[in-house]
């Protein structure tokens, strides 16, 4: 004898009217789901948003064969003498009015440590004898001192290079050029907060002014003389970028320091920035640098990349961890609650079979149930998450990021989805116990009740 | 035709047996009306349940058309009771969560059906208990007499060709007792079904064209009553 089955879908809305008779316990099983679901979407949001936002960063910052190759002098030439050394009283700093801003320390912190070290000479002719780098540029450190503003006042300020090809950090924050912009002879990127210093009523005005500054390219006690230069600004570095990297600063042209410094020999610096020829690995010109000295630490824009994302991967993967768990925890609700459905319908799961419903039709129903259930929790998880992503603009704001289409979460609609499917298998694979206790009795036993 | 072959069944047979079939024997002709009496725990019950393929014999034979139902398997059982079969309970059993089509459409469903005929057959069966305006009433809206209407409907919306009632107004007052009586009756009048009753009462019994007594899980056939008094006996 041929046995027709209840249409799948006859089953399904009976299952869904069941949940809905039973709305309090679908509410609270499935909220307890939606804890976990939540957890992993958002964490896969973040993932996706941070992931896409070094992405971004990264290419921005131009040139992505870039090498950074740092000389670790504390490694191997740990400073002998820890006195301090005698503070001079340095006139120049004396009649400056300061600007106040306690992060613009740099240079007086770092500048003793620095001055005493170097790249070693002869780590630095086997790097430039690598085969495959090109655009070899020196990491001079700069002692910057002072802008002269209106009434020929003087203001403390910080100096940096701009390094061709790549483009400064700061790329998020300029206004006035767009943000792959190289300084040319004489120009320069200046903190916006120095229009009233020199007299400006607004921001915008300085553009275009020329400032006066004066720096050190080699230190005052190693014979270095102060050195002044009239810069035109072309770019501002804005508020939130200043306070993430450089509060009260000045982009130079490497070239002006360069040449002052005479191709690395006039002063001093630990680190070497530099790109991969076309047609060379970056990995291969890595390890060949490596090679050089082990007191050497060779980084790229890839390994930077790489770096960064291994750890976004390492906290995403924590946090679907324990989303994961709270998802464990919650399939025992499912259990429980199918369970107890078993029990209540008993009487009806007697008249199903007495009116000729297969055992296998009666699990059927209570595992749809549990399905749903799944779905349910994980879907409201899931619009949270969603939800979630709403609250962008306000952490944009907190985490300083400009630009408007830089988001910090992204919803990863693919991976959710997948997890809604998962959830349903899981929740199928949980409701089946109670589905089996419901379709192993006998119609008369379930009659009875 | 239904043949029902030396029928047993005991229940707890290893703990506490108790022998609620002992070697039943009857025969019951097609498209009869069948009364089943007899004192309580005489094993009225567990005939129908047994014979309607709800419950398991320990032995015999129960044979419909000349085919013994009893040695199918679970899910031949399944179609058999779907197709052929419909229940009446005491306690009507109907799902309160349920609307009164959606109850009605149950059996269709289990058929296979789809959702227009099962639509058209619902209403009509709806229609022929008198509940027309109820369709889409939930169940739990229903008085006792009215969800008894619902499980009638429900019991003969597949057209069975039995119908089993255990004890159909058991739980209800006389005169909504007897208006459910008359619908079954006329129903299964209409329909050609065989109709086998569990009652307490000589009226209904009288009503049927078979009387069967039961006592101590055996069975007989005896003849209609004229008197209470002598009916009591029987059935107290
Ligand atoms: N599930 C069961 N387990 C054990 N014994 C049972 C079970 N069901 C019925 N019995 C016993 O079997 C015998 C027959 O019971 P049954 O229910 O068939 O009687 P009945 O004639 O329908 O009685 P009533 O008129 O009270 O409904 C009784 O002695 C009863 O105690
Ligand atoms: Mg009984």
């Amino acid at each position: 004898m041929k046995t027709k089955n209840i249409r799948k879908t006859d089953l399904l809305i009976r299952a869904l009217q069941a949940l809905r008779h039973a709305k309090t316990r679908t509410i609270f099983t499935a909220l307890a789901i939606s804890v976990g679901s939540f957890t992993i979407c958002a964490a896969l949001s973040a993932g996706l948003g941070a992931k896409s936002y070094i992405n971004n960063t990264i290419s921005d910052r131009g040139d992505p064969t870039a090498i950074t190759i740092t000389y670790d002098f504390t490694n191997s030439q740990k400073p002998k003498d820890y006195t301090p050394k005698k503070y001079s009283d340095n006139t120049e700093n004396n009649n400056t009015d300061q600007i106040n801003n306690s992060k613009n320390v740099v240079s007086e912190q770092n500048s003793e440590t620095f001055y005493n070290q170097s790249f070693p000479q002869n780590y630095l002719t086997k790097v430039k004898n690598t085969e495959g780098l090109d655009q070899i540029h020196y990491g001079y450190f700069i002692d910057g001192r002072y802008f002269t503003g209106s009434n020929e006042q003087k203001y403390k300020t910080s100096v940096n290079t701009q390094i061709d090809k790549q483009a400064i950090q700061l790329s998020t924050a300029i206004q006035g050029v767009d943000s792959q912009y190289i300084l040319k002879d004489n120009e320069a990127f200046v903190s916006e907060n120095y229009y009233k210093q020199l007299g400006l009523n607004d921001k915008k005005q300085l553009l275009n002014q020329q400032i006066n500054i004066a720096f050190f390219a080699t230190p005052e006690d190693e014979g270095g003389s102060l050195i002044h230069k009239t810069v035109k600004v072309v770019g501002l570095l804005n508020e939130a970028g200043a306070r993430t990297y450089a509060p009260n600063t000045i982009y130079i042209p490497y070239n002006m320091v360069n040449q002052i410094c005479q191709n690395g020999q006039k002063c001093q610096f630990i680190s070497l920035s530099a790109s991969v020829k076309n047609g060379y690995v970056i990995q291969d010109v890595i390890s060949k640098l490596k090679v050089i000295g082990s007191d050497l630490t060779v980084d790229s824009m890839q390994s930077t990349q790489e770096d960064l994302m291994q750890s976004i991967q390492i906290a995403e993967g924590g946090l679907i961890f324990f989303g994961a768990l709270a998802l464990l925890a919650s399939i025992f609700g499912i259990i429980n609650t199918q369970y107890i459905s078993v029990l209540e319908r008993k009487r009806q799961i007697g008249m199903m079979r007495a009116l000729g419903m297969h055992a296998k039709d009666i699990s059927r129903l209570f595992r749809y149930e549990a399905g749903l259930i799944g779905l349910f929790g994980g879907f409201i998880g899931c619009v949270l998450a969603l939800v979630l992503t709403l609250f962008n603009p306000l952490l944009s704001k907190l985490f300083n990021i400009t630009k408007p289409k830089e988001t910090l979460l992204i919803f990863d609609w693919v991976s959710s989805a997948g997890l809604l499917i998962l959830l349903i298998i899981i929740a199928i694979v949980a409701g089946y116990f109670p589905a089996r206790k419901a379709a192993k009795l006998t119609p008369i036993e379930a009659l009875r009740g | 035709m239904i043949t029902v072959k030396n029928l047993n069944k005991t229940y707890n047979p290893k703990k506490n047996p108790v022998q609620a079939l002992q070697n039943i024997n009857l025969s019951i002709p097609s498209k009869q009306k069948i009364a089943v009496v007899g004192r309580s725990g005489s094993g009225k019950s567990t005939l129908m349940q047994v014979m309607s393929t709800l419950d398991k014999a320990d032995s015999g034979e129960v044979l419909i058309d000349k085919t013994n139902i009893l040695q199918f398997n679970d899910k031949q059982l399944d179609k058999f009771r779907a197709e052929k079969m419909g229940f009446i309970f005491q306690n009507f059993y109907v799902d309160d969560t349920q609307t009164c089509l959606a109850n009605i459409s149950l059996p269709l469903e289990i058929l296979n059906m789809n959702k227009s005929a099962r639509k058209r057959l619902s209403l009509e069966a709806l229609e022929r208990v008198g509940l027309e305006d109820k369709a889409k009433s939930l169940a739990s809206e229903l008085s006792g007499g009215q969800r008894q209407r619902l499980a009638i409907a429900r019991a003969i919306v597949n057209n069975p060709k039995i119908l089993f009632a255990d004890e159909p107004t058991g739980n209800l007052d006389s005169q909504t007792g007897w208006q459910i009586i008359q619908t079954l009756f006329n129903l299964t009048n209409h329909l050609g079904t065989t109709f086998i009753m569990v009652t307490h009462d000589i009226t209904l019994a009288n009503m049927c064209d078979i009387i069967f007594q039961m006592q101590d899980g055996k069975i007989w056939q005896i003849d209609k009553k004229s008197n209470t008094k002598e009916f009591n006996n029987i059935i107290k």
